[in-house]
């Protein structure tokens, strides 16, 4: 019986900047199953450089990354990515449902929307709670609710992996619960890997834990790496090698 | 005898009306892409750079507008591969096309005959003096940026206002800003025969930022732009017509009148909101 592949392996991944800043160093790991796995560490610890990394948006110095079955090249189109600091500026003269549209952009790139790009369009919407919002634009938005029409987006590409950066950070506590809880229903069929700082927040609702940490000491010479860490609920082991 | 009277009269005012009327759908169509990402200086670099072609195109005895549309498609490309391939600064580019292309100009001009009147109707605009081969050309440049921008339109503004997950998507992000700015050289170049180079940006911006005032959402911009645009040439040329003044100038002027009318309205409008809230 053929084995299946890994959704995601990495194998002694490393990645530094030109001028020779060291950000990640020999990071392995390997993801079989849809789980909502969140990233922590500190600041320039190097949690987005991974998610970066994954999302073919850097490339590695060293090491190999395996994505859905072929390389990130060949499969970066089939994730849902939302960046921490979105290039989507806060003034663009475009309405939440032409932005969420964006999602089903493709190689083919001259493609009219369809009937069945305007289902998945709404699925989107109404899965993030924004269907009302659809006309607005996302200057007369709220950062949480920018924050949802931007995984919204991600999501209505019918992604087969979704890497949010830092997904809860403009909402006030009860909209971070609940969005939480929306990340925590979709991960039962979606791997999500997410970089987050409150792990208080998303706790309750994960899969794995991995901590990702920049070694800040030159001294030692101690390359970053990432420490998955024992989960109470989850208990497993997140492939580090 | 009015202007309407006149327009009605005169076939060279007629083919004049539609010079303003393809150069209202330039401005109109491009404003607001330019103003929202507030590339209004990049519009600059590339009118001032088409004097150059205007020059060598008349020295060497070709169609001005020839040299025109040369001269800015190939400003627009070699901003395009700066800033995609040797990650030059665009606006230091920008600003040398602008030097060197006015100098090449005003060199080319001054080897024709004839030079100070060519140069000021390049500079300063010649819509009354626009033919009807002119008119033709602006149209098919017309229709050529508009047919550039309906394939493209989704995946242009996925580029334009968010292009880190346009290249994700698999948009061919690099080959849509190249097509972005041929169109905003088009529209240059368009807009060029009607206010002269020295003005093009003010036709640029001014329809586009009246426009988004009263709407935040591009495809209503578009429209309002054009609106305001044609209203600018009409009243532009009418004035012009009446009082004997430069048409260009006098267009560019309307359309800063009506921004500031816009402006006015709008405040007015939200003092009235806050009063009765």
């Amino acid at each position: 019986m053929a084995l299946t592949p890994p959704l995601l392996r990495l194998e002694r991944v490393a990645f530094g900047y030109a001028d020779g800043t060291p950000i990640l160093s020999d990071v392995s790991y390997c993801l079989d199953a849809p789980r909502l796995v969140a990233i922590s560490g500190p600041n320039g610890g190097g949690k987005s450089t991974l998610l970066r990394l994954i999302a073919g948006l850097l490339t590695p110095s060293r090491g190999n990354i395996e994505l859905l079955g072929g390389t990130v090249s060949q499969q970066r189109h089939r994730l849902g990515y939302v960046a921490q600091h979105p290039t989507l500026q806060a003034d663009t003269p475009l309405s939440v449902r032409d932005i969420v549209a964006q999602g089903r952009l493709d190689a083919r790139w001259w493609r009219r929307l369809g009937r069945n790009d305007h289902a998945r369009i709404d699925e989107a919407l109404a899965a993030l709670q924004i269907t009302e919002l659809q006309g607005r634009t996302p200057r007369s938005l709220s950062g949480g609710q920018r924050q949802r029409m931007l995984i919204a987006r991600a999501l209505a590409a019918n992604p087969d992996m979704l890497l949010l950066d830092e997904p809860c950070a403009h909402l006030d506590r009860a909209g971070g619960d609940a969005l939480m809880a929306t990340l925590a229903a979709l991960a039962q069929r979606l791997p999500i890997l997410m970089v987050t700082h409150d792990l208080e927040q998303a706790w309750p609702h994960l899969g794995e834990l991995l901590h990702v940490e920049r070694c800040l000491s030159r001294r030692s010479l101690t390359l970053p790496d990432i420490h998955p860490t024992a989960h109470p609920t989850a208990h497993r082991e997140a492939g580090h090698r | 005898m009015t202007f309407l009277q006149a327009l009605w009269h005169y076939p060279f005012l007629q083919i004049v009306m539609l010079a303003g009327l393809a150069s209202a759908v330039a401005s109109g169509v491009v404003g607001p892409l330019v103003v929202s990402r507030r590339l209004a200086f990049m519009a600059g670099g590339i009118a001032h750079s088409v004097l150059g072609g205007l020059g060598i195109a008349h020295w060497l005895g070709a169609p001005p507008l020839l040299g025109a549309l040369l001269a800015a498609v190939a400003s627009a490309l070699l901003i395009a591969f700066a800033s995609l391939r040797i990650r030059e600064n665009e606006d230091m580019l920008i600003g040398a096309l602008w030097a060197v292309g006015m100098a090449v100009g005003i060199i080319a001009l001054a080897q024709a005959p004839g030079y100070s009147v060519n140069l000021m109707s390049y500079l300063l605009g010649s819509l009354l003096m626009a033919t009807r081969d002119q008119v033709m050309l602006m149209l098919g440049l017309n229709a050529l940026m508009l047919g550039l921008l309906w394939l493209s339109y989704r995946p242009l503004a996925a580029t334009l206002f968010d292009p880190e997950f346009a290249a994700l998507r698999g948009v061919p992000t690099g080959l849509l800003y190249a097509c972005f700015l041929i169109v905003v050289a088009l529209a240059v170049v368009v807009l060029v025969h009607t206010v002269g180079l020295v003005m093009v940006m003010a036709l640029v911006t001014l329809p586009a930022a009246t426009a988004r005032l009263g709407t935040a959402r591009l495809p209503g911009m578009m429209l309002a732009a054009c609106g305001a645009a044609l209203l600018a040439v009409s009243v532009g040329l009418a004035t012009a017509y009446a009082g004997d003044l430069p048409a260009g100038a006098t267009i560019v002027l309307c359309a800063a009148l009506l921004y500031l009318a816009g402006l006015l309205i709008r405040h007015l409008m939200e003092r009235r909101r806050r009063l009765s809230a």
